[in-house]
C-alpha cells in the first residue's frame, strides 16, 4: 500500500505542469521563428485533440498481462508526460542534403532537460511513421523519454517528413536517411553551445528503434567514416533494425507473408528513390496495390496501422507480382541487389553497441538479430535476444531498457 | 487517481522490464552438430542444443599430425584458452560492453559458416558446452571432420578500357566466368583488413545469398558511374578487384587496380600485372 502511494504521489509530480512549449527554430542561424505551447490534456483528462504523439509501435494489447485499459494509450500518455513536464521542445530546421547530396532545408526536433548540466547529445533515428502529423519535429515522439535522464536528444523527421512531407520518403535507403539525421546532429551541436546547454562531453549517443534501428546503425557507419572528430561515439543502442534487408527479403518470400505490409510498397519505392534505379512500380505491385499506394504512402495522410488496415493483405503473393517475389527476375534483382547494398552490417564497429531484439518479433524477422551477430561476432556488443514479445512490446522493452542503461 | 495509480505501475513494470537477468545453464545439455556443406575455402554446419538456453562455442582447427591424437581435453582447452586470452586482452584496454559469452558464445540454434579456409585440406570442427562467467566447459566435446574441396585454378588476365565516366573491362579468356567488385581503400582496410579478405567475403556474401549467379561475367562488362553507382565520390581512392570464379569460389590470382574519379575523369594510379590499361 505505501508503495502504491509513493509510485501515485510520483506520477502525481509528473502531472504537475502540462504545459509545453515548443519553440520553433533554424538551426543553422539559430534564429527563433515561433513559440507555441498546447495542454497535453484537456479538462476531463482526455488528450488534446490538436496534440500528437507519434503513432506508438503497434502493440498488442493482448501480449500483456496489464491490459485490461489500452494499453497503448497508457504507455503513449505516460511517455508523453515525461516528456511534457521536464523538458525543452525545439523543433526547428537546417541544411542537409537530397538523395542526391544537394543541399535540402530539413527538420527535426530537439528536446533538452529543462533544468540542469546536459551529459551528451543523443542522436535518435525514429522509427516508421506514415503520417506527416507523427513526424518527430511535430510531436513528442517516445524516444524523447530519454531526454528525461539528463540528455539532449535530437531526432530528424527523415527527407518526406516535416518541411519536406512533399517528396518521396526513401524508405530504408541507408544513405540518404543517416545523412539526414548526421546533418542534424552536426547543425544542433553550435545551437546547443549558443544557447549555453552544450553537453557536458562531447561524445553522442546513437539510438533508435525498427527503422530506427538499422538507421541507427548505418549513422554510427557514416560517423565514423566522415566525422568521427566532430561526432565521436560513445556508446550505440540499436533495436529491433531491419539491418539486413536482403535476408529479411528472402524470409518475408519464403513464408509469403509480412508483419508490415505497408512496409512492401514504401521500400521498393523508397530503394527506388534513393538508388534512383528508375523501376517500373508495376513490376512489383498487384493492381490492389498499384492503384492505391502512391495516395496510402506518398500523401503523409495515414499512419502506418491505417496504411497496413487499408491494404488489408498480410501474404506478399496478394500484394507483390510473382516477377516482383523471383529475385532473379532481371528488374527485382537490380532491387535485390540494392537491398543487399542497403544493408547496414558491412563495417567495424569502433564503439560498444548494444543490440536489442525480440525473437517473436515478425514485423521486423528475428534473421536481422542473428545476421548482425554473425557479422559482428568478437566486436565489443551486447546482445540482448529474448522473447519479449511482438515487434511493437520489444519496443517498449528496448526504450526503458535504453532509459535504465543511460 | 486509479488511472494515475495505472501508469505508475505500468511505468514500474517498464522500468522492471530492464532487470530480467539472463539465464544460465550449468548443467550439460544435448546437442545436434550437422555439417551441411562443405566448398574449396568454407564450411556450413547447424547446431540445435536441446536447451536454448545453453551457451557454446565452437570452433575449427587443422587436423594434422601433431594435433590427431589429442584428447578432447588437450582441444576443449586448446580452444578455450585463445578465446579466454583474446577477452583478457581486450578486457585490459578497455571496460567491455560485451561479456565473454556476447564476444564468443552462442545460445538457441544456428546456422553458423567459416569461411577463409585452405581448399583440399582436412580440418576438425569443435563444438561443447560452456559456463559463461566462469568460461569452463561443460559436458561433452562434440567434433567432426571434414575435408574442403580443391579448386582448380588458371590464370585470367583482363583489358581495362577507361572510359572516363566508367570502365570496360575484357578478360583475355572470353568463355571463363568472372566477378569483380570495388570499394573505398580506407573501408576496405578498415572492415576487411585487405583486398583480398574484402573481395573474398563479397563473393561468399552474395554466394550466401545465392545471388551470385546474378552477378558473374562472361566477356566483357561495361560499367558507368553516372548511371550504375552514384556513390563513387570524387577524390577518394578506391580498390577493384577481378579474377575468375568457380562454384561460388576464387579460381585463378585475384588481380587489383586502384582508381580515383576526378573531375576531368578517372584517374588509375595502380593496376597489378595482368591487368593492361588502355583509353
Amino acid at each position: 500500500m505505501k508503495k502504491y502511494l509513493i509510485l501515485t504521489l510520483a506520477a502525481l509530480a509528473l502531472l504537475s505542469c502540462r504545459h509545453p512549449e515548443v519553440e520553433f527554430v533554424d538551426f543553422d542561424t539559430f534564429h527563433v521563428t515561433s513559440v507555441k505551447s498546447a495542454d497535453v490534456l484537456m479538462a476531463d483528462g482526455s488528450l488534446n485533440p490538436e496534440f500528437h504523439f507519434m503513432e506508438e509501435p503497434n502493440i498488442d494489447s493482448g501480449e500483456t498481462k496489464l491490459a485490461y485499459t489500452d494499453v497503448n494509450s497508457m504507455v503513449r500518455d505516460i511517455l508523453g508526460e515525461v516528456n511534457c513536464n521536464s523538458l525543452y521542445h525545439v523543433a526547428g530546421t537546417y541544411t542537409g542534403h537530397d538523395v542526391i547530396g544537394a543541399p535540402l532545408t530539413l527538420s527535426g526536433k530537439l528536446l533538452i532537460p529543462k533544468k540542469g548540466p546536459v551529459k551528451n547529445l543523443i542522436i535518435v533515428s525514429h522509427y516508421t511513421i506514415g503520417a506527416n502529423f507523427e513526424t518527430p519535429s511535430e510531436t513528442f515522439p517516445l524516444e524523447g523519454i530519454w531526454a528525461a535522464k539528463g540528455y539532449a536528444v535530437c531526432i530528424a523527421d527523415y527527407i518526406g517528413f516535416g518541411v519536406t512531407a512533399d517528396r518521396i520518403h526513401p524508405y530504408m535507403h541507408t544513405e540518404s536517411t543517416a545523412r539526414s539525421v548526421v546533418d542534424m546532429a552536426l547543425a544542433v551541436k553550435p545551437y546547443l553551445e549558443h544557447i549555453g546547454r552544450k553537453p557536458e562531453s562531447d561524445e553522442v549517443i546513437l539510438a533508435g528503434y525498427s527503422q530506427g534501428g538499422a538507421t541507427t546503425v548505418a549513422v554510427m557507419d557514416m560517423i565514423q567514416d566522415e566525422c568521427e572528430t566532430e561526432l565521436p561515439i560513445k556508446k550505440v543502442y540499436a533495436g529491433g533494425g531491419p539491418y539486413d534487408l536482403a535476408a529479411t527479403y528472402d524470409i518475408s518470400m519464403e513464408l509469403d507473408k509480412t508483419g508490415i505490409p505497408c512496409a512492401i510498397p514504401m521500400i521498393v519505392q523508397g530503394i527506388n528513390e534513393g538508388e534512383y534505379l528508375g523501376l517500373e512500380m508495376a513490376d512489383f505491385f498487384k493492381p490492389s496495390l498499384l492503384e492505391h499506394y502512391d495516395e496510402w504512402i506518398n500523401s503523409k495522410k495515414y499512419t502506418v496501422k491505417e496504411i497496413n488496415r487499408m491494404m488489408n493483405a498480410t501474404a506478399l503473393s496478394q500484394i507483390m507480382t510473382e516477377e516482383g517475389r523471383d529475385k532473379h527476375n532481371t528488374e527485382t534483382a537490380r532491387l535485390y541487389q540494392a537491398l543487399l547494398r542497403n544493408s547496414v552490417l558491412r563495417f567495424s564497429p569502433h564503439a560498444p553497441m548494444y543490440i536489442f531484439h525480440s525473437r517473436q518479433d515478425e514485423t521486423v524477422p528475428f534473421i536481422n538479430a542473428l545476421k548482425a551477430e554473425e557479422w559482428f561476432k568478437g566486436y565489443d556488443i551486447h546482445y540482448d535476444f529474448d522473447n519479449y514479445g511482438a515487434h511493437g512490446m520489444g519496443a517498449i522493452y528496448f526504450l526503458t531498457k535504453v532509459y535504465k542503461d543511460l | 487517481m486509479r488511472k494515475i495509480a495505472f501508469y505508475a505501475c505500468l511505468a514500474l513494470t517498464l522500468l522492471l522490464a530492464g532487470c530480467v537477468k539472463e539465464k544460465i545453464v550449468t548443467s550439460p545439455c544435448n546437442f545436434t552438430l550437422k555439417i551441411n556443406e562443405v566448398k574449396g575455402s568454407k564450411v556450413k554446419f547447424t547446431v540445435t542444443p536441446d536447451n536454448p538456453d545453453a551457451t557454446y562455442v565452437f570452433g575449427v582447427m587443422l587436423y594434422e599430425e601433431e594435433t590427431a591424437g589429442w584428447p578432447d581435453e588437450k582441444l576443449i582447452e586448446w580452444q578455450l584458452d585463445w578465446m579466454k586470452n583474446s577477452y583478457k586482452e581486450y578486457s585490459a584496454q578497455t571496460q567491455p560492453c560485451g561479456s565473454f559469452a556476447d564476444m564468443y558464445c552462442y545460445k538457441g540454434e544456428r546456422s553458423i559458416k567459416n569461411t577463409k579456409l585452405s581448399q583440399g585440406t582436412e580440418y576438425l570442427l569443435l563444438l561443447f558446452q560452456i559456463n559463461p562467467v566462469t568460461m569452463e566447459a561443460i559436458g561433452p566435446l562434440y567434433r567432426e571432420r571434414f575435408t574442403t574441396l580443391p579448386v582448380t585454378k588458371a590464370d585470367l588476365t583482363f583489358t581495362v578500357r577507361n572510359m572516363g565516366d566508367g570502365f570496360i573491362i575484357i578478360p583475355d579468356d572470353p568463355e571463363r566466368i568472372w566477378f569483380w567488385e570495388y570499394e573505398e581503400e580506407s573501408k576496405i582496410t578498415d572492415v576487411y583488413g585487405s583486398p583480398f579478405f574484402f573481395y573474398y567475403d563479397v563473393i561468399d556474401m552474395y554466394d550466401e545469398y545465392d545471388f551470385l549467379e546474378n552477378l558473374l561475367c562472361r566477356g566483357e562488362a561495361r560499367w558507368q558511374f553516372s548511371r550504375d553507382d552514384r556513390s563513387v565520390r570524387s577524390g577518394v581512392k578506391y580498390t577493384m578487384a577481378l579474377s575468375a570464379v568457380t562454384d561460388g569460389e576464387i579460381s585463378s590470382d585475384v588481380l587489383y587496380m586502384d582508381f580515383i574519379d576526378e573531375s576531368g575523369g578517372i584517374d588509375i594510379p595502380y593496376a597489378d600485372y595482368g591487368i593492361t590499361i588502355t583509353e
